[in-house]
């Protein structure tokens, strides 16, 4: 009787961790996935998605300025604008550092009008060294 | 991009086919790890193609090449080791069922990819080193010493780029565009989904009718209860990696491979297919992010200590010593070589430190406490498991959940250290990053209990017969039924078969 009562306990435990289990996978899932966090997520979406809407336009519009060998240097009004500059064309301009010299300097700074994109224009001044 | 996507996963299958069958069998985890296989190498690409010459095309498919030629050397030199004639009986219709619902969820859990979103990280550090790796050995050894490309971490591993670089060179696709990075993204998605579905057919391999107790209960039913934990278990985990599954970025890709190798490794009975998983999760969890290169070499570590203890002989436990001192070895090359190299310091590590250290653990205990709150839950159930379930666990041939608590508290500590000891503004750098870099503490939980369900199931499914067959015990006196009045003698009563 005594194993017998051992296993009946050991039965309710194994139940009782199964329910648990259940329960515990069950909320992690249905709240992780619920309205209110998928709304938050899609926020943070489009504020991506609008991050890479810059980010492709300064891409299109750094190509038209300078080829990918061109020793480039980067200047921004500011850290934000040297930071979507770098997002931009890292993946196939030559970036140098500044203490090094660069055939052309891209200077991203806010503002409007033909070539902008996203309340910013980017321009390149040549320097004519290599 | 759809026709893109299937190229690219179709290369890296190709490459990864033969190494994944000959470490993981003939067996249907296989289809979930052989474009993580193809990925890996894609690393070791990125790896040779920064150390020697040459871009990460030809070093691909010059490895691709050579693992393929090794695995079938090895097959036609030793017969017995051709997975086809030790992975015998594994496609049963309980796995193949299960493994159904495990990838219809995995699906519906990546329905995100449906849209571009590249994640600000993705673009910035994780797709875009990529495209130093398909520009050639040249431009990433210049990029590496570059102090203009430090926003970039050109040290940090290069798992995620390789593996989006092989599909921009597969499908001929201009580097850097914005084609190119919706591609990492799903690219990254896509390893994501075969990391889970590897993650949740472990969990259909906890109880199978190798180890089950004889029961009542048809495999079907044992099957189905397997089926909706996992289930479960993938949705939980894709639900608490939320965007990170499907923006790019390298946090889950690397948890989930890291998941699975210690669900393969360290949990499921000890055999060459468990530990070729495990290796494939291993050598993905370890080229993508440094947390989880520190935590692959714990997973190698346990996995070395565990196979060398069952090795049944001193030869096969030096062998599991000296593989896992390679597996260290194969994990430290990319951190060694971009030391070596000089690479541009980690920007978060390095300079003048923000703050006392004191005030930065503080903050981080305190972040991390925020988002934590599964683990002592997991902590419960994990000791309610040892105290009732100990010996269901070890009749089901599963190893101590005590290693996965070790893994997690290494984990957990490397990522502290780092903030704590980091110089970044512990307070913003905590609000940028701590949500996705507990991630691995938070599926290690999510596993723990899972596995302990799924042994509870068991013990719950056949115990009623168990019970019923439970062996006789003699008792010299007292109370009770005798097991036998007679010592076994014939022509006296007994008890019922």
């Amino acid at each position: 009787m005594a194993g017998l009562g051992a296993s009946r306990l050991s039965r309710w435990f194994a139940a009782g961790v199964v329910v648990s289990g259940i329960a515990v996978l069950g909320t992690v899932a249905v709240h992780t996935t619920s309205a209110s966090t998928l709304a938050a997520q899609a926020v943070q979406r489009s504020a991506d998605q609008a991050n890479e809407r810059l980010f492709d336009c300064l891409s299109d519009r750094a190509h038209q300025l300078v080829s990918p060998s061109e020793p480039v240097h980067i200047r921004g009004d500011g850290l934000e604008q040297v930071i979507y500059l770098e997002g931009s064309i890292a993946a196939w301009a030559s970036l140098t550092p500044g203490d090094q010299p660069a055939s052309v300097t891209l200077d991203l700074a806010s503002g409007s009008g033909p070539g902008s994109c996203g309340g910013f224009v980017l321009t390149a001044e040549h320097t004519g060294r290599p | 991009m759809t026709a893109d996507v299937v190229r690219t996963v179709v290369v890296l299958s190709l490459a990864g086919a033969l190494p994944s069958m000959a470490l993981a069998g003939v067996r249907p985890v296989a289809l979930a790890v052989t474009p993580l296989s193809g990925a890996a190498i894609a690393a070791l690409a990125s790896t040779c193609c920064l150390a020697i010459a040459g871009d990460l095309w030809e070093w691909f498919v010059v490895l691709a090449a050579l693992a393929a030629a090794a695995v079938l050397a090895v097959w036609a030199v030793r017969p017995g080791s051709r997975p086809w004639s030790r992975d015998a009986g594994e496609w049963s219709w309980p796995v193949l069922g299960g493994m159904a619902v495990v990838i219809a969820v995995v699906v519906w859990s990546l329905r995100g990819l449906s849209v571009p979103d590249v994640g600000f990280d993705a673009r910035m550090l994780w797709v875009l080193r990529g495209a130093w790796f398909v520009h050639g050995h040249g431009v990433a050894r210049g990029v590496l010493t570059n102090v203009s490309y430090q926003f970039a971490e050109p040290s940090f591993p290069p798992l995620i780029g390789s593996a989006a670089g092989i599909g921009w060179v597969a499908n001929g696709m201009e580097v850097g565009s914005a084609a190119s990075f919706r591609l990492g993204q799903i690219v990254v998605g896509v390893l994501n989904g075969c990391a889970l579905v590897a993650l949740g057919t472990a969990m259909l391999r906890v109880s199978t009718s190798a180890t089950r107790r004889t029961g009542h209960v048809p495999d079907w039913v044992a099957g189905v209860a397997a089926a909706v934990v996992a289930a479960l278990l993938c949705t939980a985990a894709a639900g608490s990696a939320g965007r990170y599954l499907t923006n790019g970025f390298a946090d889950a890709p690397w948890v989930f491979a890291a998941a699975f190798a210690v669900v393969f490794g360290l949990f499921l009975p000890v055999s060459p297919s468990n530990l070729g998983v495990a290796a494939v999760g291993v050598a993905v969890a370890g080229q993508i992010k440094l947390e989880g290169t520190f935590t692959a070499g714990a997973v190698v570590v346990l996995l070395s200590l565990r196979y060398a203890w069952a090795a049944p002989s001193r030869r096969g436990r030096v062998a599991a010593v000296v593989a896992g001192g390679a597996g260290l070895a194969a994990l430290a090359a990319w951190p060694i070589l971009a030391s070596a190299l000089h690479a541009v310091p980690d920007a978060d590590t390095t300079g003048p430190r923000s703050g006392t250290i004191d005030g930065r653990l503080h903050a981080t205990v305190d972040a991390f406490g925020g988002h934590l709150h599964l683990v002592p839950v997991a902590a419960v159930v994990a000791i309610v498991g040892a105290l009732v379930l100990r010996g269901s666990r070890r009749q089901l041939g599963l190893g101590s959940d005590l290693a996965l608590w070790l893994v997690m508290a290494c984990n957990l500590v490397v990522v502290a250290g780092t903030y704590v000891f980091g110089t970044t503004t512990i307070r913003v750098w905590l609000g940028v990053s701590v949500d996705r870099v507990v991630l691995f503490a938070v599926v290690m939980a999510l596993v723990d209990v899972a596995v302990w369900s799924l042994v509870a199931v068991d013990l719950l499914l056949s115990e009623g017969t168990r019970v019923f067959h439970r062996p006789p015990v003699p008792r010299p006196s007292g109370g009770g039924t005798p097991a036998a009045l007679d010592g076994g003698r014939p022509g006296v009563l007994h008890q019922p078969p």
